[in-house]
């Protein structure tokens, strides 16, 4: 059963393989485009394809970068000994916005999950390894996710880095700055309770 | 005590229940009608607000009218003064709560609205499969420790890593050091759970042990956990030294979820030596512990759900259950005939008869 013309059923169809988008979005979304002027659509296509082809990851962290090695990595006020690393892009900018840390990051692209076939060689930790070989770095922070497989990632992480002589560190788990006590959940208060710390 | 009771239920799709509202008595309700007229699906539905699952442990969408993709529950819980609205949407993949109209975590849920399921299934608590007794442990804890859920869910999500990993070690794809990561974090979580359910079945065992004297049975019984876990601090090692038996069968031969505990009457194992009498007597028992228990926990009596069990138990078993059912709190009792109740419970029930309408 066509009910579209072919055009505008390749475009919802398109639209359909985007996370998060069901078939009535995509019909959605297809028919704000279609509604929309000609120079607004072609900005939206110029731009999608621009981020494709011109973006690629950093050959040394894996952020996205237009060019490589990428700004973080060239930033020479950026302490070099210290690296933080994260699963995913969107971690990296996360820590960053809190402009509380100035060291390098490396981003794995994922954490460990037997189930879906992730092992350690399809994450960035070889890449991981050669930056630590010239022995410049002096700790490592771990900044996976705190669910089971992130934590499984920093435990493996851990395990390979520790005897290579590195400071090891993982953030710490605690509670949500501004949230309620009483609104935080048991294990997460649990946890907060076992990591506290005296007080300067 | 004070109770949490629902006084308002509407039903959108739920099995036989295409729509429907129900208006409840926070005393005893009672379900009358012929087999398959939908009382114990009523029962489900309401067991359901408690957990967001299904007491009969069917998937939720198994739950769904036939026909329809989805459901959807709303109940009104009145707790002291206190009135919470309830509602949890269904959709494949995708189940929904809101509390007082906004959304909430699943877990959220967990001690709201307790009940305390009692059927005619339940006898196979006692001589059954241990996948009984667990579920019957997760359904009582989740119910009194929001973090007990927590860990079983991460328990679970761990084990299926693990497992997933093991399978790989025996294809050759991958070193048996990689499992390693996944044995840390299934050991801690491991031993926190049979820790909760250990300190659980404790102070169950002294309730049912109480309780069994008041039914006026003169033998003494025990409730005794058989956790399966290497004891002491070394646990990680002694793991690690079997792993080859786990390679070879690709799964985790031990953890929480290969529990199990039993009951014995005067030092028997009731598995092998009890009689249909004793069974009913310890589930009986067993079932007014929980709702002690609930009590001591959450300071709450829970809601009691009892799907057919009083054609099921003598007059002396009865007695104890129409002792638990006058003490105040909500009930629901499903029947076929009225005349399977006893004289007393009739007149201060709240009479729902079924199939609706008629």
């Amino acid at each position: 059963m066509l009910y579209y013309t072919e055009p505008v059923a390749r475009l919802i169809q398109e639209l359909n393989k985007l996370p998060g988008v069901g078939p009535k979005t995509a019909q959605r979304l297809a028919f704000h485009i279609l509604h929309s002027p000609l120079e607004e659509v072609r900005a939206l296509a110029t731009a999608i394809l621009e981020a494709r082809e011109k973006v690629r990851y950093c050959s040394i962290c894996g952020h996205l970068t237009q060019e490589d090695p990428c700004e973080l990595c060239q930033d020479t006020n950026r302490d070099p000994s210290v690296i933080c690393v994260v699963e995913e892009e969107r971690d990296l900018v996360a820590l960053e916005r809190t402009r509380q840390f100035r060291g390098r990051y490396h981003v794995l692209h994922g954490a460990l999950s037997p189930t879906e076939g992730i092992g350690p060689e399809k994450l960035r930790i070889k890449e991981l390894l050669r930056r630590l070989e010239d022995r410049s770095v002096r700790e490592v922070i771990l900044a996976t996710n705190a669910d089971v497989e992130g934590e499984a990632t920093a435990l493996y992480l851990a395990k390979i880095l520790k005897p290579l002589g590195i400071k090891v560190t993982r953030l710490a788990y605690g509670l949500p700055v501004g949230g309620d006590l009483e609104y935080a959940d048991e294990v997460t208060l649990a946890r907060a309770l076992s990591g506290r710390r005296e007080m300067d | 005590m004070e109770a949490a009771f629902l006084s308002e239920l509407r039903l959108k799709e739920f099995r036989n229940f295409r729509e429907a509202a129900f208006q409840f008595s926070p005393g005893l309700n009672i379900l009358v009608g012929p087999n398959g007229t939908g009382k114990t699906n009523l029962l489900e539905a309401i067991g359901y607000l408690s957990l967001a699952r299904s007491f009969r442990y069917h998937a939720d969408r198994e739950l769904t009218t036939w026909g329809c993709t989805g459901f959807e529950l709303t109940g009104t819980v009145r707790r002291g003064n206190g009135k919470v609205q309830v509602r949890i949407v269904y959709h494949p993949g995708r189940k929904e709560l809101t509390i007082n109209g906004t959304t909430q975590r699943i877990l959220d849920l967990l001690g709201l609205f307790p009940t305390v399921t009692f059927g005619p299934d339940d006898v196979h608590l006692v001589k059954g499969p241990p996948a009984l007794r667990r579920r019957f442990l997760d359904r009582e804890l989740c119910q009194t420790d929001r973090s007990y859920a927590q860990y079983l869910i991460s328990y679970h999500r761990v084990l299926k890593q693990r497992n997933a990993i093991l399978k790989q070690v025996a294809e050759g794809k991958v070193k048996r050091g990689d499992v390693d990561p996944w044995n840390v974090q299934l050991v801690g979580l491991a031993q926190t759970i049979v820790e909760r359910r250990k300190i659980f079945l404790e102070r169950l065992n002294a309730l049912a042990c109480k309780l069994y004297f008041r039914l006026a049975e003169k033998q003494t019984i025990s409730v005794v956990y058989r956790p399966s876990l290497p004891d002491g601090k070394d646990c990680l090692e002694q793991i690690t030294e079997r792993l080859e038996r786990e390679v070879a069968a690709g799964a985790t031969l031990w953890g929480p979820h290969r529990d199990d505990f039993d009951f014995y009457i005067d030092g028997r194992p009731a598995r092998h030596a009890a009689s249909q009498g004793e069974q009913r007597s310890l589930v009986l028992v067993l079932k007014l512990a929980e709702v002690v228990y609930f009590g001591e926990i959450l300071g709450i009596r829970p809601c009691l759900l009892l799907d057919d069990v009083f054609s099921e138990l003598d007059k002396r078993r009865q007695e104890v259950l129409l002792q638990l059912i006058n003490e105040g709190g909500q009930s629901f009792i499903t029947t076929t005939e009225v005349a399977f109740l006893p004289a007393s419970l009739l007149n201060k029930g709240n009479i729902l008869t079924f199939p609706l309408g008629k």
